[in-house]
């Protein structure tokens, strides 16, 4: 991958549209009209972290769990017949997720695809909020915070988070807590569909086998705003460069320990692209299965299949994690540090930094295969203001250098935090 | 798909797929499932995609997939109704999408016949110490940890209660208490065994599924090799009565499942009712279970359900608060009781069907759908296409959905109740 010169058939995968509209609203389509099905995200930068925002002079503060207690409820419309049964009407399989940063509506279908792009439109464009209503999904998401509660994953997850940040709201689940949805009102919900669900804070995003002409009709049919709303303006906590709580541990009904090792780094301002190519390439020739430490780990018995490390990169807050099951859990911290101090003094491994480049390559190619894939690289390629073609430029234009420039300056000890879960002592 | 014969017991299937980024190829190894073997022929895929006497460093492996773009590297050894499944596969990018040109199809056959043929030996002509040692201690953690998802858990349980000795309940994993057994002798002798006796289907997809297989059956050319024959699957009885268990867990949720028994083998029919069946009681946002049980009632957060083929029985779980799993309990049995009693009605249905031809239609976008559907139904005996099952679905009617749910029983219900609840398991 020294010379960066990609074969037609990549060069042709990557072409897709695009259009903006007045609104604001972006539509992004890559036609694939060998494929029978359609994937479409209708997806909002809105997740679990935008906790506070200022619109139009007034300020709003939300409860933890609002993003993701919105996904729950837009699927209810104002005559009582809630979206799934529509989607249902037309064979089409839907969901949604929220995430960190954003919320997605999604669906495939095969069938009736205009009939499903009205639907989705129409429910996630035109929500509608009764107390009555509310008070209900407060129960039934109360029962998903004790599934994810049990979840000792989950639980490593989040309890890291709350290790790394004083104040930044990706401490907090994304489900919120009990306590916290409670506060959860209509007058919320629609000041966050004014402020996030306009088309402006928007993608539509599909894959399959549908034209552009197909989509703008089923965009003019929706009634959406015709001009751009106002900014919504975020805000984020101050947090501190320290880490909160350096090391916590819990106990819970599991087999082995399961540990964490997270890093707290500066956020990153302006563009991610480069820096998240960076954090994926320190985390593979670290740790990943084709590093000596991997393998030492896996073969001494130290961890087991899922061992691995990983990073976040959202607004205001950057973090690596390393995880995994060990019954030394001590242990593979500590080989981890010495594995970052004997790459920080030997150099990394040119070799590996090149077959690294090249996975990344084929993944984002293979990413290009399904309909669902694709439609979720276009979402989530916008919402990092890039395309997908930037995205395998930047992995091709990154050097060994810049990856060993960041291992001398990230994953510093004074800004990790140890977090376990251990069985539940006798 | 066509399924072909080249050898005796060596079968391909070319499964389409010019219009995928990456071609994929699979190795399936299926013999009889027994009891006295599961444990070593679950370790078996694991120790032989360590290394290979063509790559014998398991770093070095991981490197050479990273090479190829990130080649995926699969393999699995599960149980399917009464026959025990060995797989390898591999697959990645097509050779269109290399950077410089490379044959990428070739080196995955290469690298999957050597894996499969030519694995890393000890002086001694058996598996390597080493392999054994750390695969077998990695299977024993893998057993142990099964309660860390309780979900998963309490279903396993259920299944352990219905299922007992019978070929069903036979673990795919394996037994933790067979594992010190397991020598490199006597491992080798289950593979050498496993490559004497099994059926193989060779099943490649955006590659060349005759050359692959013709491989293959080149590698099986030894002395001694006579494929024997799969059992049929014998359905679960009925349990004379509903039998109920619990245990106790630190757990917020509660865990409930139901398994009920018809007591009947399946076949092509029995397989497009019940999937009809079941998507509308419990597999869908607008099934009977979701509609009623969680949203009007409140009685938990998710409930689904599965048809089993293998066994004809219906798989019902639920997540539920501790102190509702006898309400869960009780509203997910009156609907089934109503589905029995009463004909579904036909709008109702049509959502059902419409849903599963669109879910058929969608797996044929995608490489590892298509092959993993054209081989189970190898391994059931139905051999259809996805088109073919979706126009039995089509044609299925209120009456056989009635017929179908009367047929069932509850037979077992185990319940993660909370800490300190009783446990009668």
């Amino acid at each position: 991958m020294h010379k960066y010169q990609l074969p037609p058939a990549a060069e042709k995968a990557l072409r897709f549209e695009q259009v903006e509209l007045p609104n604001g609203l972006v539509i992004r389509l890559l036609p694939m009209p060998e494929y029978g099905a359609v994937h479409t995200i209708y997806g909002t930068h809105f997740g679990s972290i935008n906790r506070a925002f200022e619109q139009g002079g007034k300020s709003v503060v939300l409860p933890a769990g609002t993003a993701h207690f919105m996904e729950h409820k837009m699927f209810e419309n104002a005559d009582g017949v809630d979206a799934f049964t529509l989607f249902g009407e037309t064979g089409a399989s839907s969901n949604a997720y929220t995430g960190f940063d954003r919320t997605s509506y999604i669906f495939t279908a095969t069938d009736q695809l205009e009939r499903n792009l009205d639907i989705l439109l129409s429910f996630v464009g035109h929500p509608h909020f009764t107390k009555a209503t509310v008070q209900k999904e407060q129960g039934i998401i109360g029962q998903e915070i004790g599934m994810y509660e049990d979840n000792p994953d989950a639980r490593s997850l989040f309890g890291m988070m709350e290790c790394l940040y004083h104040n930044h709201p990706v401490r907090d689940d994304i489900a919120g807590t009990v306590a916290s949805i409670a506060e959860i009102t209509p007058e919320i919900l629609y000041a966050c569909a004014d402020a996030f669900y306009n088309p402006g804070n928007m993608v539509l995003a599909a894959a399959g086998n549908l034209t552009m002409k197909q989509l703008l009709a089923a965009v003019e049919r929706a009634g959406l705003p015709a001009e751009r709303a106002p900014a919504t303006k975020r805000v984020f906590p101050a947090e501190p460069d320290t880490v909160a709580t350096p090391r916590v541990a819990i106990e819970m009904p599991v087999a082995m320990p399961l540990f964490c090792l997270g890093f707290k780094e500066a956020p990153v301002q302006g563009s991610t692209t480069k820096t998240e190519v960076v954090c994926d390439l320190l985390c593979e020739m670290l740790c990943g299965d084709t590093s000596t430490l991997y393998r030492r780990l896996y073969d001494e018995g130290l961890v087991q299949p899922g061992f691995g490390g990983e990073f976040g990169c959202y607004d205001g807050c950057l973090q690596f994690i390393f995880s995994g099951e060990s019954r030394q859990p001590e242990a593979v911290r500590e080989a981890i540090f010495a594995e970052i101090a004997r790459q920080r003094a030997e150099g990394m491994d040119a070799g590996q930094f090149d077959i690294c480049k090249r996975m990344m390559y084929g993944e984002a190619i293979a990413d290009l295969e399904s309909v669902e894939r694709v439609a979720s690289v276009l979402s989530s390629s916008y919402f990092r203001g890039r395309t997908p073609a930037e995205e395998l430029a930047v992995i091709a234009a990154v050097t060994l250098a810049d990856v060993e420039e960041a291992l001398h300056t990230m994953l510093q000890e004074d800004r990790s935090a140890f977090h376990l879960v251990n069985p539940v002592s006798e | 798909m066509k399924r072909t014969q080249i050898a005796p017991g060596v079968f391909y299937t070319q499964v389409p797929g010019e219009k995928f980024k990456r071609c994929k190829l699979a190795v399936h190894l299926v013999v009889p499932g027994r009891r006295e073997n599961a444990t070593a022929l679950a370790l078996l895929p694991h120790v032989l995609d360590r290394r290979c006497d063509a790559v014998p460093d398991p770093t070095a492996l991981s490197r050479l997939l990273f090479s190829l773009y990130g080649a995926e590297l699969g393999s699995e050894s599960y149980t399917a109704g009464a026959s025990r499944i060995v797989s390898l596969s591999v697959g990645g990018l097509k050779s269109e999408y290399a950077m410089a040109g490379e044959d990428l199809a070739g080196q995955y056959l290469d690298l999957l016949c050597n894996l499969l043929f030519h694995p890393k030996l000890s002086d001694q002509g058996f598996f390597e110490d080493e392999d054994l040692a750390i695969e077998k201690e990695k299977q024993a953690e893998f057993l142990k940890s099964e309660l860390n998802d309780k979900r998963s858990y309490c279903m396993r349980q259920a299944r352990r209660k219905l299922y007992a000795d019978s070929p069903l309940g036979i673990e795919s994993p394996g037994y933790l208490e067979d594992l010190p057994g397991i020598t490199p002798e006597n491992l080798y002798a289950e593979y050498t065994n496993l490559l004497n006796t099994a059926q193989v289907e060779v099943l490649a997809c955006g590659m060349d599924a005759e050359a692959a297989a013709r491989r293959v059956a080149e590698s099986l050319v030894r002395p001694g090799r006579a494929p024997v024959a799969l059992p049929p699957t014998e359905a679960v009885p009925v349990p004379p009565s509903f039998e109920h268990f619990s245990e106790g867990m630190d757990t917020v949720q509660g865990k409930l499942c139901i398994l009920c028994a018809s007591g009947k083998s399946s076949d092509g029919t029995a397989d497009a009712v019940g999937r009809v069946a079941s998507a509308l009681y419990g597999g869908l946002p607008t099934s009977r279970l979701f509609v009623s049980v969680r949203e009007q009632q409140g009685l938990c957060y998710y409930c689904a359900t599965a048809f089993g083929y293998f066994g004809g029985t219906l798989t019902i779980d639920s997540g539920v608060d501790h102190d509702k799993a006898e309400h869960a309990r009780d509203a997910i049995l009156a609907e089934l009781e109503k589905l029995q009693q009463t004909p579904v009605p036909q709008d109702e249905l049509d959502t059902a069907i419409r849903y599963l031809k669109s879910a058929f239609s969608s797996a044929k976008d995608s490489p590892d759908a298509l092959m993993n559907w054209a081989f189970t139904e190898q391994i059931k005996g139905t051999g259809r296409s996805l088109d073919e099952m979706a126009e039995a679905v089509g044609k299925v009617t209120p009456g056989e959905v009635q017929a179908l749910m009367a047929g069932l029983t509850p037979a077992v219900e185990y319940v993660i109740t909370g800490k300190g609840g009783a446990s009668d398991a």
